[in-house]
Order: structure tokens, then sequence, then C-alpha cells
């Protein structure tokens, strides 16, 4: 071995001594500033509909992930299917800090209504972490509009009526029934075909 | 105290000249050292040559202890720094592939390109083997690797944290482990060349 590779090892070896007795890099949050943050909240693009949420759901979306930021009781007593408990006041906890600060998934927040999941979604948010998302109305809107679908007034937008099938079909879906996919059936119209009075002769 | 861009004390434009002139320097480095010759390059494999292995591991380790000193002395903030997410399947998938194109061709990404750029042939062709492979993943990624490339995401992820030790000490543990593979190496490569040596002199009837 060269007089420079023995030089060079026994440094890094110096150098790696010296490391051993310091104390570890802890990673911190990145947090917005008050400007940043206010941008996120204009954009209001946070929010997502109770339809997407069980579209999710119902086609087992695995970049979908929910998450329940109510208290662990009230987690236990009632939540989505699938849905992950980090209540509010424990979103910043670095044991959650893998999921919140993953890529790929699309992380949606759900409370009883709206107000503690967007308190939830802004600590996060100004903590840095991205691809977070609020379920609009909350489990009060899930009830109301997923498990106990209300037919639209018959002068609704053709829209309307297409949500409430789908509404129609979630709620059988999470009540314990099965959607199976049926083809329309094939209804064959006979059109009667009038007989031509014959014309001409005497009267 | 650094880092600069995520800091703001530098603008783009800065950024992206420091890193070009970083850039020369580097490939001049590589040029240097002898990185654009296919057989320098292999001959870590072949057991004949362990220049890449020493330089490659002395840099990540300089890199890593300097960086971690710097840190703790306050001349750069490393939670400011960019982390990368792991995702191991698609990594270790990743590694071995480049691992076979290592091999078979004679050069990595970098050195490819460091080679092409003084005219080698064989640099050039890998350049363009390289393109070919990045259209190929793009134009495919939906369809193949999208569900692969997503998977086993561990978020950001340290080694030493992940095994329950103190980072200082699993830099300890990493430089001790490259003196030693240094050795061992130095070791398997005179044995290699004295090896060949006798086998050449004996071809040509000089032993």
């Amino acid at each position: 071995m060269k007089k420079l590779d023995i030089v060079i090892m026994a440094i890094m070896l110096i150098g790696a001594i010296w490391a051993a007795f310091l104390p570890n890099v802890k990673p911190h949050l990145h947090y917005l500033s008050a400007k940043e943050l206010l941008y996120e909240i204009n954009k209001n693009e946070h929010y997502i509909s109770v339809d997407d949420v069980a579209k999710a759901i119902m086609t087992n979306d695995k970049f979908t992930i929910l998450i329940d930021v109510r208290d662990p009781k009230q987690y236990q007593e009632f939540t989505l299917p699938g849905a992950l408990n980090i209540p509010k006041d424990s979103i910043l906890l670095p044991k959650y800090r893998y999921l919140l600060n993953s890529d790929i998934y699309r992380l949606v927040l759900f409370s009883n209504g709206t107000s503690l999941a967007d308190m939830a979604w802004l600590i996060a948010t100004d903590a840095g972490f991205k691809n977070l998302y609020v379920m609009q109305g909350g489990l009060n809107a899930w009830f109301t509009k997923i498990l106990m679908p209300q037919p639209p007034k018959p002068w609704a937008k053709k829209e309307e009526f297409e949500k409430y099938q789908f509404r129609k079909a979630a709620a059988f879906y999470f009540t314990g029934g099965e959607v199976k996919e049926t083809k329309p059936k094939q209804i064959k119209i006979t059109v009667p075909v009038k007989k031509k009075e014959v014309g001409g002769g005497c009267e | 105290m650094g880092p600069l861009f995520p800091q703001g004390h530098i603008t783009v434009c800065e950024n992206l000249i420091i890193a070009y002139l970083i850039g020369i320097v580097f490939g001049a480095m590589l040029e240097a050292a002898g990185f654009t010759n296919t057989r320098k390059l292999v001959g870590v494999f072949y057991g004949y040559d362990m220049t890449v292995l020493k330089v490659f591991f002395t840099a990540a380790l300089t890199g890593a202890i300097g960086l971690f000193l710097m840190h703790h002395y306050g001349i750069i903030d490393l939670t400011k720094v960019y982390y990368p997410k792991t995702y191991w399947l698609p990594t270790l998938i990743g590694g071995l592939i480049m691992a076979l194109g290592f091999l078979a061709g004679g050069f990595c990404p970098g050195t490819s390109v460091c080679a092409a750029t003084t005219g080698k042939i064989d640099g050039i062709t890998f350049v363009i083997g390289v393109f070919i492979g990045i259209y190929f993943y793009s134009f495919t990624y939906e369809l193949i690797f999208e569900k692969l490339r997503n998977s086993t995401a561990m978020g950001e992820v340290n080694v030493a944290d992940w095994l329950g030790i103190k980072q200082g000490v699993f830099l300890l543990i990493m430089t001790v482990v490259a003196i030693a593979s240094f050795i061992i190496g130095t070791y398997i490569q005179k044995k290699i060349n004295q090896k060949q040596s006798k086998e050449d002199l004996e071809e040509l009837g000089l032993n």
C-alpha cells in the first residue's frame, strides 16, 4: 500500500471516531412561511368529495390512504373502511412522518365534520407535508350522501341522477350488499303495421 | 450557513452555474484518474485493479463524515439538504440492472458520458444505450413499471436510525469496513497481478 493511501485512511478513521462521539442529526420539519401557507389555503384544492372517497374505497385504490383525525375512542366506534387513526394532536409525531412524507400516496383526512380535518390539514401543510386532502363534509356528509342518499328533484340535471345512482350503489356496497355489473336489458320494440285501406272503387 | 440554494442565498441561475463548474471539475478528475477507460473500471470485478473501489468508497465516506462534522459545527444544516425517499425493492432491482450493465458495457452512467466526450466510441455507444433505455422506460412506465416503482415505500429513512444505532457510530463502522476492504482488495490485486505476470512470462518463454 502506498504512503498516501495510509495517510488518507488514517484521516478518515480519525474523522469517523470523532463523528462517533457526536449526537445524531435530527430531521426537523420544513415549516412554510406565512405567505406560502396563505397560498396553499387560497388554492382551495385540498377538498375531496365523499363520492371520490367512496369510489377510492370501492375500487380498492392502493394509492389513497384515509386518515381519521378524531380521537381513538371515536375511531373505535365507527370509521371508514381501511382508515388509519392519527389524532389531530399527534399528526406531527415522528412515527407518522414516513407516511405523511411519502410522495406516492393521496392522504385523505376526515373527521365528523370538516373543521377538525381542516385543522389537521393546516398543521401538516404548514410542516411541509404534501398530497394531503380533506374529505368535504366529513362523516356527517358520508352518512347523508353515501349511506342514505336522497333522490334528486324531478327537474334536476342528468348529472344529479347519475350521482344518485352511484350513491345508491355505494350505499348497497357499504351496508353489506354486493354490487354486480349488469348489462342493460334489450327491449324489443314492435311497431304495429297499419293495414292500408284499399282505395278507389265505387262507394 | 449552507445549503445555499434551499435557503435562498443564491438564485436558480447561480445554482446552475455552480453545478456546471462542479461538473467540469468532476469530469476532469474522472478523466485524470483514468475512469474513462473500461479496463480500469471493470478491474474491480476481475480483481486486477481496485482503484474504483478505493476512489468511490473514499469519496462517499469523506462526503458523509465531512457533512456530518460540518452540520455539528454550524457550517451546513443537513436537515435542509434534499433527502431522497427510499423504495427498497425498485432500488434493489435497479442496482442489479446497473451492475449488469456496468459489467457488460464497462461503464457506469457518469463515466460513460466522460468517455463519450473524449471521443471514445464505446463511451458514445454506451450513452446511446442509456438514452434508449430512458425512452423505453418513459414510454412504458404506466404500462409496466408504475406499480413496481411505487412499491415498498419507506419514506426518508436513514440506515443508522433504521438499525437503531447512532449515526456517528454507523459512520465509524463503515470506515472500518472500507479500510478492511482496501487492505483485502490490495492483497487480491497483488495476487492476481502476480499470477498474471507469471502466466505472461511463461507464454513468452522467459520463466
